[in-house]
């Protein structure tokens, strides 16, 4: 979340957190109470400190869930086709509303150049990176207004910069927010200085670089987040992001990306796996919709 | 449901009234049916077994041990078995059961599993001839040379045997996983729906079928939606509905073409954006549809909700009806657990103004549609002894208000799910099955409902 040399108190984003999730609270409440408007005093009234999740966590935690139950298919499990479809159709809602929200709310310093970003020719690590294209990491190309990690919190103080932007919730933001958001918005300038190339030239893509994907398949649209299912390669990343790339050490925007991009191979493979052994269920070659946005970050 | 003045003193006021719970061998129940006349029950397990109970006749002796249901005959219905091509394993549990109207002594039922239906037969047998020539008593050929004179075999009472035999074999229709099967009001023809498909028999024929909806893409990739239910319309023998997992309905007409894809309704409810979450398609998702005895309405039954829908009214339904609204706000974590992908069935009872579906802990709901009152009821082994009259649950929300006897939504066992219930056609006896439990109840006065 927070840009190299960007420094923070911990009680200023605990009071932070607070504000945010309070609102988030507020309006579910809020929501809620619209909803159910003929509830009397018995009727439902959530416990706020039970079931406050802001909308972004929330979608998180969804999409996750939808990965790790597709991913049961692979391991044999054998999933209903209703299931399939409502899982699938509820990963799309989900991707469409990522897509959304990154080509909405483009609020970022230039160096970011995300205004300029459309799903086909998102500039996600192509190989010619190098060039003056500003390179965003997938979590970060669908929106500044998407928070910088999007798996599932690092650390305590993400949550309140995950919560910041809610652009179809017309939730008010307090100022303080608004100007920690730019603040590491800022920060994610660094990704040009990067020399990612190297980060990635022992990554084997040649498994992914087919030319039998369908052309519908080559302009499917972002791949939005990646989500930490495989704690261990989390693990294993970080250590070896230190290595490589030691004056990043003290931006953990960083590792999330790293985070974000081994988790995105490594879910390619998980998808990849499932097409390949459930041929004749015949509804499986949808996740090769999955596949071939991982394609478009060029891999 | 109306009142009713015959009040007996041991059974007065409000409510269901138990008669026995019936423990099925640790199956868990997968469908219930009654027949067309009430008189038979069916239930279908997850291991394959049919289990039909049978009324018993009323009996003047003991006027409360009216009708109580008894087990009439038990059978293995379908086996498990083996896709060699797919490597898939073809579960045997029972999916549907249903009844064809009687048309001789025999009853004959309909019973489906993911891929093969099966027409069942089942007699009584209660005379055997005796008094053979050739064969004695035990079966055994007899010496010719003891025969000294013929007699002619008649037939003596025996003890009631009830027979199930298979009379034919419906198989090999279907890709995708039967959810419904539908007998026609013509008696000759029923319909069985996968999540693709659907086809239509004729009885006596089991080589070939028709299929008449298919909503199956070119492209496997464009598949967005499946259906979940579908079922005959009770007198028009060229009607049918079907559900999809978008939640929509489509009324059909097999007389407008040979394959119905395009629908002649489509009964939809726009989506209130408000109330749009992730989940909104999942808990929109139709599990149930029935049509009304009348044949005028359509019962569905989604996540949260059963809808009342006027055949002449495609907009928007007629009676919302919120079965367990306190479950809105949990959705996430029953995203999690699966639950939300349970599928509840629904009942008319024999008049139509009642409906009735199942919901978690073992609660199920009814909902009179005159008096727009409900009531959820309990159906487990502690709350309901033999003869005693069931007591009204409530479900208060966490923190909220609480009576006594009231269950927290948190407390509520999401394992224990009333997902198949069935109402008798005539008279308000209820069959509820609680996993591996069937519970019937007999309603002694025409109760009301608060």
């Amino acid at each position: 979340m927070l840009g190299r040399g960007v420094k923070r108190k911990w009680s200023c984003l605990e009071e932070l957190e607070a504000e945010v999730v309070a609102e988030a609270t507020i309006t579910e409440e809020k929501e809620q109470s619209g909803k159910d408007g003929q509830e009397d005093e018995a009727g439902l009234l959530i416990d706020p400190s039970k079931s406050v999740m802001s909308h972004l966590q929330q979608r998180q935690r969804v999409l996750g869930l939808c990965l790790e139950k597709l991913q049961r298919y692979q391991a044999g499990m054998e999933l209903s086709l209703r299931r399939s479809v409502l899982l699938i159709n509820t990963l799309r809602q989900i991707q469409e509303e990522i897509w959304s929200d990154g080509v909405g709310t483009c609020t970022s310093d230039s160096r970011l150049s995300i205004s300029g970003v459309h799903a086909d020719d998102s500039c996600l690590l192509r190989d010619d990176f190098r060039e003056d294209v500003p390179v965003t990491c997938p979590g970060c190309a669908e929106g500044d207004g998407e928070s910088l990690s999007l798996s599932p919190p690092l650390s305590p103080e993400f949550p309140s910069q995950e919560a910041i932007d809610f652009p179809d919730q017309q939730k008010s933001l307090p100022a303080a927010a608004i100007s920690t958001f730019s603040d590491a918005v800022n920060a994610m300038g660094y990704l040009s200085d990067l020399a990612l190339d190297d980060i990635f030239e022992d990554i084997d893509t040649s498994m992914y670089e087919t030319s039998d994907l369908p052309s519908a398949w080559a302009t499917g649209s972002l791949w939005p987040v990646s989500v930490s299912l495989w704690p261990d390669e989390d693990v294993k990343l970080r250590s070896s992001s230190h290595s490589s790339t030691g004056s990043l050490q003290s931006c953990l925007v960083d590792l999330n990306d790293l985070d974000h991009i081994m988790e995105i191979l490594d879910c390619r493979k998980v998808l990849r796996k499932a097409l390949r052994s459930h041929g004749c269920h015949g509804f499986f070659p949808l996740l090769g919709l999955f596949l071939c946005s991982l394609n478009t970050t060029g891999i | 449901m109306g009142e009713d003045t015959d009040s007996t003193p041991a059974l007065n006021h409000h409510g269901f009234l138990p008669d026995h719970n019936y423990v099925t061998e640790a199956d868990i129940i997968s469908t219930v049916e009654f027949n067309h006349t009430g008189e038979l029950l069916a239930t279908g397990d997850k291991g394959g077994r049919v289990v039909i109970f049978q009324r018993e006749p009323e009996s003047k002796t003991e006027p409360f041990s009216q009708g109580e249901y008894n087990v009439y005959s038990t059978f293995q219905s379908h086996e498990p078995e083996f896709d060699y091509l797919k490597s898939l394993e073809i579960e045997e549990k029972i999916n549907k059961i249903r009844w064809l109207p009687q048309q001789n002594a025999a009853h004959f039922l309909l019973s489906t599993n993911d891929k093969t239906i099966k027409l069942w037969k089942v007699s009584e047998r209660d005379k055997r001839p005796e008094g053979y020539n050739l064969k004695d008593e035990e079966g055994r050929i007899k010496d010719i040379s003891t025969v000294t004179s013929l007699q002619v075999p008649v037939l003596k009472p025996m003890d009631l045997m009830v027979e199930v035999t298979p009379r034919r074999v419906f198989a090999n229709a279907h890709t995708y996983h039967i959810n419904s099967i539908s007998v026609n009001s013509d008696y000759e023809t029923y319909m069985s729906a996968d999540d693709l498909r659907i086809n239509l028999w004729h009885l006596d024929i089991t080589d070939r079928s028709f299929n008449i909806v298919d909503i199956k893409p070119a492209n496997m990739e464009d598949l967005t939606e499946v259906i979940t239910a579908a079922e005959f319309h009770p007198h028009h023998c060229n009607l049918f509905v079907y559900s999809s997992s978008k939640g929509t309905l489509r009324l059909c007409d097999m007389r407008e073409a040979a394959l119905c894809d395009k629908h002649s309704k489509l009964f939809e409810e726009p989506e209130d954006p408000s109330a749009r979450s992730f989940f909104s398609e999942i808990i929109s998702s139709v599990s149930d549809v029935k049509f009304s005895h009348s044949g005028r309405y359509l019962l569905t039954r989604d996540y949260l909700t059963a809808k009342v829908w006027d055949l002449n009214m495609e907009s928007k339904p007629l009676e919302t009806y919120q079965v367990h609204d306190y479950l809105r706000s949990k959705l996430c974590s029953l995203y999690e657990n699966d639950c939300i992908f349970d599928k509840f069935e629904c009942a008319w009872n024999g008049s139509d103004s009642v409906i009735m579906t199942g919901a978690y802990n073992n609660f199920f709901r009814m909902f009179d549609r005159n008096t727009k009152r409900d009531v959820t009821l309990e159906a487990s082994r502690e709350s309901s002894k033999p003869r005693a009259v069931l007591k009204p649950r409530r479900v208060c929300a966490a923190g909220g208000k609480r009576r006594k006897d009231d269950i927290s939504v948190d407390s509520l066992d999401f394992t224990k799910k009333i997902l198949h219930t069935a109402w008798h056609p005539n008279e308000n006896i209820i069959a509820i099955a609680a996993t591996n439990n069937l519970y019937i109840f007999q309603d002694k006065l025409n109760s009301e409902m608060h």
